[in-house]
């Protein structure tokens, strides 16, 4: 069965700031959207709140995963059940060795029951993949890690977690144009029906080399157009101030 | 915490003629009575805490030393610890009793390991002259002169010019009695171009119900170009009062490398101190310290610069649960001639409870322009971006939680040499979090080295402060 991640007229709060205003999404396993907006459009707030942030609040609507509200459910828990979401600005967190954690995360989250041994060798072929040398294993989760390594890091650990629905968050900023090729033949390559992402950028320049399904306009909290990938040249061309003008008219 | 009077500490039932008595039993020269002598008169009119700037957080209620056996001119263990408990190092030294075993092949090459009563039979006059030239002063503290006044155990270790000992030098220590007192006295003395590593473990071996008082004065001396690395876990029952005071004289050229790792003892109090005596010596203290309960922590760790282009670090960090506290202050001093120096102090604390205290002092005291000195101090709790970041990829809060105070202690822990030894940090570490006894779960740091070693990853790092973010903030600065 294919799931469905579905948002409904989804309002929420960060210390007492709506940040978003009845944001409305639905995406299907298999498929890749893109959510891209302007600065301060709310688009790591629903990146947050998808994933149960603590400091933020949902005052109305629903997510729904396979028409459950999940709501109620705590970050891990989502995760568990599919969700997966890669950082703008991923945590450090010293001590904690980026090899040990990798394993972590596969028996933990996926139950998986790969011997040890097998599981580094499929390990070390995805960080060879994304231009990592080995000895990163024994280093520190994110710490010391140059921006563009915390973002290929990121994607490492999305190929142990495998979730249903990734939702990436500005994965390509901070990213030089090697780096992006190379996320994006990560993420090319992960493509199927098995797996959807939510790519949310800033820019266009993701989407040349991962070609979304659909492109989302975010504004104010709340998705203001949908369209194919043209849509997304079309901001490129003239940038978001002419939706805003359009809004504005309309 | 209370101004401690003079009197609220009680001293030995002990006079001059109690020492001058065991220091006739045991043998020893002239020139080591008048050196206890002189230290039990500066031990008895000194404060617990000299420096005025320090002295009104001197906390030392429910200390007292009057009630132990001190000189005792016979001392066993009543147990020796397997091979297999102490990790099955390549040699074992129990400063409490014998030494057990030295290869053959070390004392061939003139590596010296002996208790210090047979250094003064054996080797009397090279033991005189780093005695006589050691660094730990009894000047400068309290219970530096307590310890070097009244020690009736210790060990020495020499090791010869480009001299490497691959495998480390473990020192056990083990409190087996009620109401014992164990004073210790190791000097340790590398030769320029040597190389050593050293395991201090200290244990409770049976359930104490008095309050055991270890006390453990380590003197270290490297020459030009050599290279110590010394680790010291406090693994003693929650019924022992720990006394430590360490200092190095580094060398020209010369390396050391402190790792500590603070678990056990109701009450313990460390000084330690890098003196940086030589040009282009290095030196870095890695210090982790987890209290549950009522445990309590005084610590400092000071760097003192007199010769140029050295470079110092000094790593604290505690972890402080229900009721503990902990007082962590570091100096970093650096002379007028110091020129070029480097210096690093850092100290962290994570509170985990409510009534847990931490208290950090970091000071630099600068007397040239021509160097570089950063400090940093902060308290915190648990990071709840850490914790939600954890819990995006599946981990639950506890889950994310547990592993966040391992790795709070990981870097310390990776540095030291004995894979047993780090596993037991691991899993007392996992013990003081869940507030648990019995069995603990595997630890995954311990699953993950067990892959880097069989599963052929990566080599792990190098032991010996090699680990990129120490190289980086050490060389950089």
């Amino acid at each position: 069965m294919v799931s469905v991640l579905k948002i409904v007229d989804l309002h929420a709060k960060v210390e007492d700031k709506e940040v978003l205003k009845g944001l409305n999404l639905e995406v299907k396993q298999g498929e890749v959207h893109a959510i891209m907006g302007p600065n301060g459009s709310g688009k790591t707030s629903l990146a947050y709140v998808l994933m149960a942030h603590p400091r933020y609040k949902v005052t109305q609507g629903d997510i729904l995963l396979d028409g459950q509200s999940i709501l109620a459910l705590r970050t891990d828990q989502r995760a568990k059940l599919g969700l997966f979401l890669g950082f703008q600005y991923p945590v450090e967190v010293p001590g904690l060795r980026f090899g040990s954690f990798l394993r972590t995360l596969a028996t933990e989250v996926r139950g998986d029951k790969t011997p040890l041994s097998q599981f580094y060798s499929q390990v070390k072929q995805n960080l060879a993949r994304l231009g990592f040398d080995e000895s990163f294993l024994s280093r520190s989760l994110n710490e010391g890690f140059s921006g563009g390594e915390k973002k290929r890091a990121e994607i490492v650990q999305l190929m142990v977690s495998r979730p249903k629905f990734a939702v990436l968050d500005e994965t390509d900023s901070g990213l030089d144009v090697d780096a992006l090729k190379v996320v994006s033949e990560a993420i090319n390559s992960m493509r199927g029906p098995e797996i959807a992402f939510i790519l949310i950028t800033h820019y266009q320049r993701i989407l040349k080399y991962v070609r979304p399904d659909v492109v989302h306009i975010l504004v104010d909290g709340r998705i203001v157009k949908s369209g194919d990938y043209s849509l997304a040249e079309e901001i490129e061309r003239k940038g978001y101030e002419s939706i805003k003008e359009a809004m504005t008219n309309a | 915490m209370s101004v401690l009077q003079k009197t609220d500490l009680r001293l030995p039932k002990l006079n001059e003629d109690d020492i001058r008595r065991y220091s006739k039993e045991m043998n020893e020269p002239e020139w080591l009575l008048e050196s206890r002598l002189k230290s039990f008169e500066l031990f008895r009119k000194l404060q617990p805490e000299i420096s005025p700037l320090f002295q009104k957080y001197a906390d030392l209620s429910g200390v007292s030393l009057d009630s132990y056996e001190y000189l005792r001119t016979s001392r066993k263990s009543s147990v020796t610890p397997t091979f297999e408990e102490l990790g099955n190092p390549n040699f074992v030294v129990q400063a409490g009793g014998n030494v057990l075993r030295v290869p053959q092949e070390l004392l061939e090459k003139g590596v010296i390991i002996e208790t210090i009563q047979e250094a003064l039979e054996r080797h009397q006059e090279l033991f005189k002259r780093v005695f006589l030239n050691k660094v730990v002063k009894s000047e400068s503290d309290k219970f530096a002169a307590f310890a070097n006044a009244l020690f009736d155990t210790g060990v020495f270790v020499y090791v010869p010019r480009n001299t490497t000992l691959e495998e480390p030098i473990s020192l056990v220590y083990l409190t087996d009695r009620t109401n014992s007192a164990m004073v210790s006295h190791t000097i340790i003395y590398l030769e320029p171009n040597s190389f050593a590593a050293v395991v201090e473990e200290g244990y409770s071996i049976s359930k104490d119900t008095g309050k055991p008082l270890v006390s453990v004065l380590t003197d270290i001396q490297l020459e030009d170009a050599s290279r110590l690395a010394f680790s010291s876990f406090n693994g003693f029952s929650k019924d022992v009062r720990s006394f430590s005071n360490k200092k190095a004289r580094v060398g020209r050229d010369s390396t050391m490398n402190w790792t500590f790792a603070y678990m056990g003892s109701a009450f313990t109090r460390g000084r330690l101190e890098n003196i940086m005596a030589g040009q282009g010596g290095s030196a870095d203290d890695i210090e982790v310290l987890f209290g549950d309960g009522d445990q309590r922590f005084d610590m400092a760790s000071d760097i003192t610069f007199v010769s140029t282009n050295s470079t110092g670090a000094v790593y604290v960090k505690a972890a402080l649960k229900d009721s503990a506290r902990a007082l962590s202050r570091g100096v970093v001093k650096i002379t007028e001639n110091a020129k070029k120096s480097s210096a690093f102090l850092s100290i962290h604390s994570m509170l985990l409870s409510r009534n847990a205290v931490a208290d950090a002092i970091p000071t630099l005291e600068i007397d040239n322009n021509d160097v570089k000195a950063t400090h940093s101090a902060a308290v915190e709790q648990i990071d709840e971006e850490k914790v939600f970041y954890l819990g995006t990829k599946g981990l639950d809060e506890e889950t994310s939680k547990r592993l966040i105070i391992l790795a709070f202690f990981e870097k310390a822990v990776e540095r030291i040499p004995s894979p047993s030894l780090r596993m037991k940090i691991r899993s007392l570490v996992e013990h003081k979090w869940r507030g648990s006894v019995g069995e603990p779960p595997k630890v995954e740091e311990d699953i993950f080295e067990w892959a880097l070693q069989f599963g052929k990853v990566s080599p792990i790092s190098d032991i010996f402060g090699t680990h990129y973010k120490y190289r980086t903030t050490v060389e950089k600065k």
